[in-house]
C-alpha cells in the first residue's frame, strides 16, 4: 500500500476561474525521495499545502488524498501535525520564537509534550544537526543557512513521517544549499524518511530523488525515476521544459544521437564518463583573447582605489585595500562566499555607505563629491529584495510617480518609462498591488523603477535568487538588451549557473579584496569547484567550455531535435 | 552571564528583588539604608565590574541629589526649624527625610540595574510563563520580531535614500514625511511576511492541543531551596519588624535619636543577613576560583 | 478580532480610575504613608482582568502574530526616525491599531509594546507603569473607536493630544512616588506637570503629526491585512 495516494485531485482558489491542480493523480510509498518540479506558479506549493492539513487553503476542491489508505481527513488532528512536517521557503519568517532552544521546541510545546521528553529529543537533534553551540543564541544571530537548518530541526523533533519541503534551498547561499540537501539527504537513507521537496533546480537533487514530478500549469506533465523523467522531458520537444532539466543531461542530449533512458546521466561522475566518449575532439584552446582590458580601450567608468571598510571601530575590515577598475559597457559579475562583503562593496559602488579609507571614482570624479541626486541617478542600484522599494498601493502608481518625480531630471522620462513598461512586460500587472505580485514579478518592477533614472552604470544584488528558470532567460534577455544600449553592470550573485552564461567579466571577492578579475570563460575553467557542472564534466576535454552553448560551438550537433523556442 | 547569584533559580532571585524595593520603600532606618546602598553597590561591581552601573550612576546621583535639595523646601513639615527661606522654614526633619529618600532611590534605582543583568528576558518570561503563558508567549514573538524590524529598517532606509527619500536631510516637515514613506514599507512589508510566520505555527501544530506545554530548562536544586528559605526567612523578619515598628526611625514631627536596644539590635542583624545574600554568594563563587 | 462580551475591559478601567483617585485622595489629604505599595497593587490589579481575558480566549495563530508584530512594530518604531530625536510614533501605532482591531487589542499592543521594549532596554520600576499607559491608550481608543467623535480627523487628533498629556502626567506619578507621597501635595503635582510639560506637549503635537500625516494611509494597511489574514469573518 502506498503511504500517500492522490487520486483525481482538482483545486481551485476562491474568486479564480481557473484551477490551481487539475486531475493530479500519483502515489509516494514509503522512504520515497520525491521531487515535485516546474515553473513558479504551476501548483507546486498548493499540491503541498493539499498535503498538509492545518494550512490547507480555502477553496473548492474534489478527488482524495489518502494516507495510509485512509482519507486524509480522516486522520486525527494530533497525528496529522506529529507525522507530516513542513519546511517553507523563505529561513527568516518560519521562525516564531526568540531563541533557538525556544524555537525548537515549539513545535513539541504546542503538542503538550512532557518536559523530559522535550529535552530528551532536543538533546539527540542538537548531536544530529551540530546545533549544541548555537542553543541559547537569539535567532537573527544566525546565517540564512542555519536558520533553514533549524527549521528543519524544529519540524523533526515531531519525528513525523513524512517530510514536505516548499523550495527549501531557494533563499540560500550555494554552500547552505548543499549542507541542507546532505541533511535531509541522510534523513531519507538512515531513517527511511519519505520527502516530498519542490524545486526549481534540479542540479543538486536529482541525484537524490527516487521520483520527479514535472508539473506545468496546475497538471502533471511527466513523472518517474530522473533518468525516465529525463527521457520524457527530452523527448517532449518542449524547450521551456528543458530548462528544467540539470545541465549535465541538456549536455548528453545535445551530444548523443539516439538518446538511452539507461544511459542519461543524472550527476556530473556518471556524465564524466558518458560524456567523454562523446567528444572527440581535444580542443584545448579555442579561447577568446583572455585579456580584459584589450576589449575596453576607455577610462573605466567606475574606479575603486584601495578601498577599507568596516561596520565599526572594533569590528575586523570587510574590503582591505580593495581596488577594482569597470569599463563602460561592462558585464561584470563579482563572486564570493557568504559575508564575503559582496553587498557592501555594491553598496559603496552606489555611494551609499562611504569607505574609511581609499576613494572611489565615477568617471574619474570622486564619488562623495557628485551630489546624491545625481550620484543615485547615474547610479542604479537595485538591492536583493525588491520589497524595500515599494511605497504605493498599485503597481502604476509605483510607476508614474516615480517618473513624475524624476521629471526634472530626465527629459524623456515618459518615454523610457513606455519602453521598459513594454521590456519588462508589466502593462498587465498595472492595478496589481505591489505586494501581491510573484517573486519574479517584484523584481521586474523594482528594477524598472529603478532603471527610469537613465543609470549610467546598474548595480544588482542576487538578481536571480529564487526564481525558476524560465524567469532567469526572460532576465537574461532583458539584461542583454540593456547592456546593448551601453550600460554598464555590476552584479554579486551566488548563482554560477547563471553567472557563467551571461557576464562577460567576474571577480572573486576574498578575504577582503578582489583576488581575481578575469573573463568568465577564463575564470570558471581555471576554477576546481567554484565552475559549472559542464566545466566539470568536460574539462579534460575542452577547458574552456563553461556552459552547455560552448560546448555546442565545438561540437556540432548531427542529430536534429524538434525543438520549440522558449517562450515568454 | 550565568554566575554566582544569576546562576541560582530566577524565583529566589525575583523574590529578592521584588521585597528588597519593597523595604527599602518602607523602612527608614539609615543604617539599613547605608548598608543596602553600599551592598547594591557591591554586587554591582561583583558582577561585572561595575560596568553597567557607569553608564548610568551620573544621573541617578543627581537625581538624588535633586531629591536633597528640594524636599527642604517643598517640604516644611517637622519641628526643627533651621532658618527661613522666603519666609518658608526650612526642618532639619524634611533634610533628613530628603536623604534618606535619596538613599532609597538610589537604592532601587542601582537595584534595577543588577536586576537586569541577573533577570534576563529569558527568565523573566520563565516566571511568568505559568501564570500568564499566552501573554509571556505573544512577548517572545515579539522579542524575536524587533532586531528583524530593526535591520529591516535599516535596509529599508538605505535603499530609499537613493530616491531622495531620506531623514537626515531637508525641511523638518519633510524629514518627518521621509521618515513615514519608511515607515509605511516597514509595516507593510513585515505584517505582509508574517502571513508566513503564522502558517508555520499552524504547519507546526499551533492551536491544536488546549494546553501548551512549555520548555523552560530551569531547576529549583538543593541551594536554590536553601537561599530561597533564607531569603523567605529573613524578609519576613524584616516585614515583621517594620509592622511592629522594630527599628523604626522616627523622622516627623521630630527627628528622633538612634538609639540601640536588643530589638533594634536584632533588626540590625537581620538587616545585615537579608541585605548580604546575594554579596555573600557572589563572593563564595570568587573565592572558588581563587 | 471578534469581541465577546466581558466586562473585563470595563473592570480594568474602573479599577484604573478608582486606583487613581484614592491615590489622589491619599496624597492630598497628606494620609499617605502607604500609599507607594498602594498604588504599585492598584495598578498591577487593574492590568489583570485584561490578561485574565485574554488568556482564557482562544486565538488563532494569525491573531497571535498580528499582536506580536504591531507591538514590535510600535516598539521599535523609533527606529526610521533616529535622525529626529523628538520624533516617537509608539502612540499612533497604538491608537491606530485599537482604532481597528478593538480595545483589547489596543491594550495588549500597547502593554506588550511597552514590556517588550523594556526587556531590550532595562526593565525599572517605570516598567509596569508604562505598560499600563499604552495599554490604556490602546483601551480607550477602542472603546471609543465607533463613536462620531474619534471617526473625524479633529476628534482623533484631538484624542492623540489629550494622550500625549495624559501618558507624560501618569509616569510623573511614578516619579512622584518614589518621592514617598508623604509631602505630595497638588502643588506638588502641578510642579511635575508644568516640568513635564515641554515633553508631554512634545508627544501630544507628535501623535497629531502622525494622524494628520499618516492616520489614512495607516488604516488601509491595517483593512489590508485584516483581509488578508482571513480576520473579517
Amino acid at each position: 500500500m502506498a503511504l500517500i495516494y492522490i487520486q483525481n485531485l482538482n483545486f481551485t482558489y476562491p474568486n479564480n476561474k481557473q484551477r490551481a491542480l487539475k486531475n493530479v493523480n500519483f502515489f509516494v510509498e514509503e522512504g520515497e525521495f520525491v521531487v515535485l518540479c516546474g515553473p513558479s506558479g504551476c501548483g507546486k506549493t498548493t499540491l503541498m499545502s493539499q498535503l498538509k492539513r492545518e494550512i490547507r487553503p480555502e477553496g473548492d476542491i474534489s478527488g482524495n488524498i489518502y494516507y495510509r489508505g485512509e482519507p486524509i481527513n480522516h486522520m486525527p488532528k494530533k497525528q496529522a501535525v506529529e507525522e507530516i512536517g513542513m519546511v517553507f521557503q523563505d529561513p527568516e519568517n518560519q521562525i516564531v520564537l526568540d531563541t533557538v532552544l525556544h524555537e525548537l521546541a515549539f513545535s513539541m510545546e504546542n503538542m503538550g509534550y512532557d518536559i523530559k521528553i522535550m529535552k530528551k529529543r532536543i538533546a539527540e537533534m542538537s548531536n544530529f544537526f551540530g546545533l549544541e553551540k548555537m542553543l541559547h543564541k537569539p535567532v537573527n544571530e544566525l546565517s540564512g543557512g542555519e536558520k533553514q537548518i533549524l527549521n528543519l530541526a524544529s519540524v523533526l523533533l515531531l519525528q513525523p513521517k513524512v517530510l514536505l519541503l516548499d523550495e527549501p534551498t531557494s533563499q540560500l547561499d550555494p554552500i547552505g544549499a548543499k549542507r541542507f540537501l546532505q541533511m535531509v539527504h541522510r534523513l531519507n537513507r538512515e531513517l527511511s524518511m519519505t520527502i516530498i521537496m519542490s524545486e526549481h533546480r534540479l542540479e543538486d537533487v536529482f541525484p537524490l530523488a527516487d521520483k520527479v514530478i514535472f508539473m506545468q500549469k496546475g497538471e502533471v506533465k511527466h513523472m518517474g525515476n530522473p533518468r525516465s523523467i529525463s527521457y520524457k522531458i527530452l523527448m517532449s520537444g518542449d524547450a521551456a521544459q528543458h530548462n528544467y532539466l540539470p545541465s549535465v543531461v541538456r549536455m548528453y542530449s545535445y551530444l548523443k544521437k539516439d538518446i538511452e533512458q539507461a544511459e542519461i546521466p543524472i550527476d556530473v561522475r556518471e556524465a564524466k564518463t558518458v560524456i567523454c566518449n562523446l567528444i572527440d575532439k581535444d580542443e584545448k584552446q579555442y579561447s577568446e583573447n583572455s585579456d580584459i582590458c584589450s576589449k575596453f580601450s576607455e577610462k573605466p567608468v567606475i574606479s575603486l582605489k584601495d578601498v577599507c571598510f568596516r561596520y565599526d571601530k572594533n569590528s575586523p575590515n570587510i574590503l582591505d585595500k580593495l581596488s577594482l577598475d569597470i569599463y563602460p559597457g561592462e558585464f561584470l559579475t563579482i563572486l564570493g562566499g557568504n559575508g564575503a562583503g559582496k553587498s557592501t562593496l555594491l553598496q559603496i559602488i552606489a555611494g551609499l555607505k562611504k569607505p574609511q579609507r581609499g576613494k572611489v571614482y565615477f568617471k574619474g570624479r570622486e564619488m562623495s563629491r557628485i551630489k546624491e541626486g545625481e550620484r543615485y541617478s547615474k547610479i542604479g542600484y537595485l538591492a536583493q529584495n525588491p520589497m524595500l522599494y515599494f511605497i504605493y498601493e498599485t503597481v502604476e502608481d509605483e510607476l508614474y510617480k516615480r517618473a513624475e518625480m524624476l521629471k526634472t531630471r530626465v527629459d524623456d522620462v515618459e518615454k523610457l518609462l513606455m519602453e521598459y513598461m513594454d521590456l519588462f512586460n508589466l502593462e498587465p500587472l498595472l492595478k496589481r498591488h505591489p505586494y501581491d505580485l510573484s517573486g519574479g514579478e517584484k523584481q521586474r518592477l523594482a528594477m524598472a523603477t529603478v532603471l527610469l533614472s537613465k543609470p549610467e552604470v546598474l548595480l544588482l544584488d542576487e538578481p536571480t535568487k529564487g526564481l525558476d528558470p524560465t524567469f532567469k532567460i526572460n532576465f537574461q534577455n532583458m539584461l542583454d538588451k540593456l547592456i546593448k544600449t551601453g550600460m554598464t553592470i555590476i552584479m554579486v550573485s551566488h548563482d554560477i549557473e547563471f553567472t557563467a552564461g551571461n557576464t562577460y567579466s567576474c571577480a572573486l571577492l576574498f578575504n577582503g579584496e578582489i583576488t581575481s578579475k578575469d573573463t568568465s570563460s577564463n575564470f570558471f575553467s581555471e576554477n576546481y569547484f567554484y565552475t559549472t557542472s559542464v566545466n566539470r564534466t568536460v574539462r579534460e576535454k575542452l577547458p574552456k567550455a563553461i556552459i552547455l552553448e560552448d560546448v555546442k560551438k565545438v561540437c556540432r550537433k548531427e542529430r536534429h531535435m524538434p525543438v520549440k523556442t522558449a517562450s515568454y | 552571564m550565568n554566575r554566582g547569584f544569576a546562576s541560582l533559580h530566577p524565583a529566589p532571585c525575583f523574590l529578592y528583588y521584588v521585597s528588597l524595593v519593597l523595604l527599602v520603600m518602607v523602612i527608614y532606618h539609615p543604617l539599613f539604608l547605608l548598608l543596602a546602598l553600599c551592598f547594591q553597590i557591591s554586587l554591582n561591581i561583583m558582577q561585572d565590574g561595575g560596568k553597567r552601573l557607569k553608564e548610568s550612576i551620573k544621573f541617578y546621583i543627581f537625581l538624588g541629589l535633586l531629591i536633597v535639595l528640594i524636599n527642604p523646601f517643598i517640604s516644611h513639615r517637622g519641628q526643627t526649624i533651621l532658618f527661613y527661606f522666603l519666609d518658608n522654614p526650612v526642618t532639619l526633619e524634611a533634610i533628613i527625610y530628603g536623604i534618606a529618600m535619596m538613599m532609597s532611590l538610589l537604592t532601587i534605582l542601582i537595584s534595577f540595574v543588577s536586576y537586569n543583568m541577573v533577570i534576563t528576558p529569558d527568565k523573566f518570561m520563565f516566571l511568568f510563563s505559568s501564570l500568564l503563558p499566552k501573554t509571556v508567549f505573544v512577548c517572545m514573538m515579539a522579542m524575536r520580531f524587533v532586531p528583524v524590524l530593526k535591520r529591516r529598517s535599516q535596509d529599508i532606509a538605505l535603499v530609499q535614500k537613493t530616491r531622495g527619500t531620506d531623514t537626515t536631510t531637508g525641511s523638518f516637515t519633510q524629514r518627518i514625511k521621509n521618515g513615514i514613506q519608511i515607515m509605511i514599507i516597514l509595516i507593510t512589508w513585515s505584517l505582509e511576511e508574517a502571513i508566513i510566520t503564522s502558517r508555520s505555527m499552524r504547519a507546526r501544530g499551533y492551536g491544536i492541543t488546549k494546553y501548551r506545554s512549555s520548555y523552560f530548562d530551569y531547576k529549583m536544586t538543593k541551594s536554590d531551596w536553601a537561599v530561597l528559605a533564607v531569603i523567605i526567612f529573613s524578609c519576613g523578619n524584616l516585614f515583621y519588624f517594620w509592622y511592629q515598628s522594630i527599628g523604626h526611625f522616627q523622622i516627623y514631627p521630630k527627628v528622633s535619636a538612634l538609639t540601640l536596644d536588643i530589638r533594634t539590635g536584632l533588626f540590625l542583624v537581620m538587616s545585615f543577613i537579608y541585605l548580604s545574600i546575594p554579596i555573600v554568594i557572589e563572593g563564595a563563587e570568587k573565592l572558588r576560583w581563587l | 478580532m471578534q469581541e465577546r462580551k466581558t466586562h473585563a475591559g470595563k473592570n480594568g478601567l474602573i479599577l484604573t480610575i478608582a486606583g487613581f483617585v484614592v491615590i489622589l485622595a491619599l496624597s492630598i489629604s497628606g494620609s499617605g504613608d502607604y500609599i507607594m505599595p498602594i498604588s504599585f497593587a492598584l495598578m498591577i490589579l487593574s492590568m489583570v482582568p485584561f490578561y485574565i481575558k485574554f488568556e482564557k480566549k482562544e486565538l488563532d495563530a494569525e491573531e497571535i502574530v498580528l499582536i506580536a508584530m504591531i507591538s514590535a512594530l510600535a516598539a521599535v518604531g523609533r527606529v526610521p526616525f533616529a535622525a529626529l530625536p523628538s520624533i516617537q510614533p509608539t502612540s499612533f501605532i497604538i491608537i491606530m491599531t485599537a482604532m481597528t482591531f478593538g480595545k483589547e487589542v489596543g491594550f495588549l499592543a500597547g502593554s506588550t509594546a511597552a514590556l517588550v521594549s523594556n526587556l531590550f532596554l532595562g526593565q525599572g520600576p517605570w516598567t509596569p507603569w508604562q505598560m499600563l499607559s499604552w495599554g490604556m491608550m490602546g483601551f480607550t481608543a477602542g472603546l471609543l473607536k465607533d463613536t462620531h467623535f474619534i471617526k473625524s480627523k479633529l476628534g482623533l487628533c484631538f484624542f492623540g493630544f489629550a494622550w500625549g498629556f495624559l501618558f507624560g502626567w501618569i509616569m510623573n506619578l511614578w516619579f512622584l512616588f518614589l518621592f514617598q507621597m508623604k509631602d505630595i501635595t497638588w502643588k506638588v503635582l502641578l510642579g511635575s506637570c508644568i516640568a513635564s510639560f515641554k515633553f508631554d506637549l512634545n508627544h501630544a503635537v507628535c501623535n497629531i503629526i502622525f494622524i494628520l500625516l499618516f492616520s489614512d494611509r495607516f488604516t488601509k494597511i491595517l483593512n489590508r491585512t485584516k483581509e488578508k489574514y482571513g480576520l473579517l469573518k
